[in-house]
């Protein structure tokens, strides 16, 4: 029955510490730091079994879980899970059980989607085995899986930042009344047909120059290089990334200001998705600056490591990453602290947080991370990235306190009807 | 780079106001730079004793996979040992006065083939008679580090410089007591000489006109730090010898036009770790865009530069120095580059001269 009361699970749940103060949140961070730990050694690192972290694979895949999440979380509003399952479940059973449907989903979606499917059948680049079995000059083994894996990293970004913006700046327009699977298989659909078309654009040309000889028959030249000092395209992830954690924060930090404030939907539409996109432009090119300022030199064409732009615009994505995997604790563990002031005083202390502590999560990352993470000491190595680590530590907080309610620590607390 | 202006200072505002945050993050660069004066030598002549690291591209390729991807340690990956091949180069330093230093650049992979390498090209003989002044290790890449033993076995107290970066394998193999079976390395002879080992804030004179710089940066397959040799040629200007160049040629360029008195471009040799595995991306293509305003004189490059980066370079229009046969007189050849056309590497057995 509670399906008819609130339009989202996620708003009509909450959770509640077992322990008083952020003595619940600060000993659940803790549990998530230990697993992280243990799940990127057994699965991830250089020095574990399995070894993900090809680099491109391990990342491919976790961005392939998140989107999967997403998809499951923000669309599909968790069906064809019904209320009774999320409500009442055990959260360690209904965490185990979500938890492998979104792992499975994001491995069928690699293996099986872009490897098997879309590129037996339409765009090989997407998958490796595919390339490989291709042959051809430079469709090495490891070289043509981390190729394939590129390519489905900036499709899958592309795809949760369209979905994510369209359920900010639309929500379910144009098909609210319609039935609530009719709306989410739309937006989901939206979500998809939005990111291709950015591919097409700010991707595509990428990967028609990714081979050799180029591919000029197939895309048109890198046509943003005279503003990006290379003709990677890495360039418009460096963009897109930060504007989704502005998005994130949009909903989680601020509440949904300040978009929310605009009334007309169509009108809040064009604001939100043009406010974050310029807003993540100016973000990379500020970050740039203050990265010429920190390494003590400017990038330029075919300069190599911290000179080099490809890098520079990856770096500026993931320090934006780190800083969204912090605000991801502030709002699920820490129940998006302060939470009785102002509202715009309350975001600002949000974002002063979610920036701090993820500055010092990535001073953390770098200075620990050859010990517990198997990395090579310093910054920019070409392909290294600290993304795959970022990303799977987000995948895991949104697991622990969603699907698993934040246990040990935390229980879960259906809202009534009067505060929805 | 108008454009790119302009975006600065639409952004200044926003920097001037995260000033505050950024205060700690000035560092002396700031303040004006002192150049170093490396003085000036008569010339170079370098022979390509061997680049060829690995026989075959897509066998290496299947090796790394197999590991475990790149970010795997080096040490932690079986490696086919019927592909493996070493990289060293022999460089000859005549000073203004008419003097010559001999310089040996790493000391190759795997034993059989260092060895044969070494002896065809009289490298042999010059170390058992201990005329090498000096043995510059580029980086601790298996490729470079691993045939450590023909070097000491030739020569043991040869005087040694080695970047500060090491990691304590590469220390216990200098030592003459690593051995692993798995990657199949092994070195039972202690190196006796002198060793010099150089880090990222120091510029190591060896001779006149003759320098070591060392870079920092974290390297594939879990390596960390390069150094390179930078020569300052009378009347040419400055060229650079490197191992693998994983600091890119550009960056390094760029600190030598920053850092040495009278930076004048003239020429480099050496793997430039480009397209390594004849695999491409688009930032390969801004090296070439890049280097086009470096204004070198003569680029010289082989084993990781990738065959087909300096094919496109070359019909970019850069001063890539064309090889001759004669790699074709040695036991074994590479896969890399059959049906082309010109021979864009300077490969095993060739000679530039700066």
């Amino acid at each position: 029955m509670r399906e008819e009361i609130g339009s989202n699970w996620m708003k009509e749940r909450r959770l509640k510490g077992v322990l008083p103060g952020p003595l619940s949140g600060l000993l659940n961070l803790a549990l998530i730091v230990v697993v992280s730990e243990i799940v990127w050694h057994l699965l991830f690192s250089p020095l574990g079994p399995v070894r993900l972290y090809t680099p491109n694979l391990g990342l491919a895949l976790v961005i392939a879980i998140l989107m999967a999440i997403h998809w499951g979380m923000d669309v599909y509003d968790f069906r064809p899970f019904k209320r009774q399952f999320m409500g009442e479940t055990n959260p360690l059973i209904k965490g185990t059980i979500l938890t492998t449907v979104f792992v499975l989903l994001g491995l069928f979606i690699m293996f099986v989607v872009y490897n098997q499917f879309v590129g037996r059948f339409g765009a090989i680049f997407f998958s490796g085995p595919m390339l490989l079995k291709s042959g051809g000059l430079g469709q090495y083994a490891q070289t043509a899986t981390e190729n394939a894996c590129y390519a489905q990293i900036m499709m899958n970004t592309c795809i949760i930042f369209f979905t994510i913006l369209w359920l900010t700046s639309f929500g379910y327009s144009p098909w609210e009344t319609t039935p609530k699977l009719t709306r989410a298989f739309s937006v989901w659909l939206m979500g998809m047909f939005m990111a291709m078309l950015a591919f097409v654009f700010l991707f595509y040309p990428h990967i028609a120059y990714q081979f050799y000889p180029a591919q000029i028959f197939m895309a048109a030249p890198p046509w943003w290089t005279d503003w990006a000092m290379t003709k990677s395209s890495m360039f418009h992830f460096g963009w897109m990334v930060p504007a989704l954690v502005l998005l994130y924060w949009t909903n989680k930090l601020w509440e949904g200001r300040p978009f929310s404030l605009i009334s007309n939907t169509w009108l809040r539409g064009l604001v939100t998705t043009s406010g974050v996109i310029i807003a993540g432009i100016l973000i990379m090119f500020v970050t740039n600056l203050a990265m010429d300022w920190y390494f003590d030199t400017p990038a330029f064409e075919g300069g190599a490591t911290v000179e080099q732009p490809a890098w520079r615009w990856n770096h500026v994505a993931e320090i934006f990453m780190f800083m969204a995997a912090a605000g991801s604790v502030l709002y699920h563990y820490f129940d998006n602290w302060p939470t009785r002031l102002n509202l715009p005083l309350r975001a600002v202390v949000r974002t002063a947080i979610a920036m701090s502590g993820g500055l010092a999560l990535m001073w953390l990352y770098y200075r620990l991370g050859p010990t517990f993470l198997g990395t090579v000491p310093g910054v920019a190595q070409d392909g290294d990235t600290s993304l795959a680590w970022t990303v799977l530590f987000l995948d895991l907080v949104i697991a622990h306190a969603v699907f698993f309610d934040g246990f040990p620590f935390k229980r879960l607390d259906l809202r009534d009807e009067s505060e929805l | 780079m108008e454009r790119r202006s302009f975006l600065k200072c639409l952004a200044a505002a926003a920097a001037a106001g995260s000033a505050g945050l950024a205060g700690p993050l000035v560092r002396e660069g700031l303040t004006a730079k002192k150049l170093e004066n490396i003085g000036e030598c008569k010339s170079v002549k370098i022979t390509c004793v061997s680049e060829t690291s690995w026989f075959d591209s897509p066998r290496m390729m299947q090796d790394i996979k197999d590991g475990g991807g790149v970010m795997v340690p080096q040490q932690d990956i079986v490696w086919t040992q019927e592909n493996i091949g070493g990289y060293v180069a022999l460089i000859e330093v005549e000073l203004l006065d008419g003097t010559k230093r001999i310089i040996q650049m790493d000391t190759g992979w795997e034993q059989n083939w260092t060895d044969y390498v070494m002896e065809k090209s009289g490298l042999d003989s010059l170390l058992n008679n201990k005329n090498v002044d000096v043995m510059v290790m580029s980086h601790e890449h298996l490729d470079h580090f691993w045939g450590l033993r023909s070097t000491l076995k030739r020569y043991q107290n040869i005087p040694m410089v080695i970047p500060n970066s090491f990691y304590p394998e590469g220390k216990a193999m200098l030592a003459g007591k690593y051995r692993n079976d798995k990657s199949r390395v092994y070195n039972d002879i202690p190196h006796t000489g002198d060793l010099t080992e150089v880090g990222p804030d120091q510029i190591l004179k060896l001779y006149p006109g003759v320098a070591v710089k060392m870079f920092d940066v974290p390297i594939l397959l879990r390596v960390r730090g390069e150094q390179c040799l930078i020569f300052n040629v009378k009347d040419k200007g400055v060229a650079t010898v490197t191992g693998c160049c994983h600091m890119g040629l550009l960056t390094l360029l760029n600190w030598a036009a920053r850092n040495i008195e009278g930076y004048r471009p003239y020429g480099c040799y050496g793997g430039l770790h480009i397209a390594a595995f004849e695999n491409w991306d688009p930032k390969f293509d801004d090296v070439i865009a890049g280097a086009k305003r470096m204004n070198l004189e003569k680029l010289g490059c082989n084993h990781c530069t990738g065959w087909v980066w300096a094919q496109k370079a070359r019909a970019a229009g850069l001063p890539i120095v064309l090889g001759t046969e004669k790699y074709k007189e040695y036991k074994k050849l590479p896969t890399t580059g059959p049906g082309a056309t010109e021979n864009v590497y300077l490969r095993n057995g060739d000679v530039i001269v700066f």
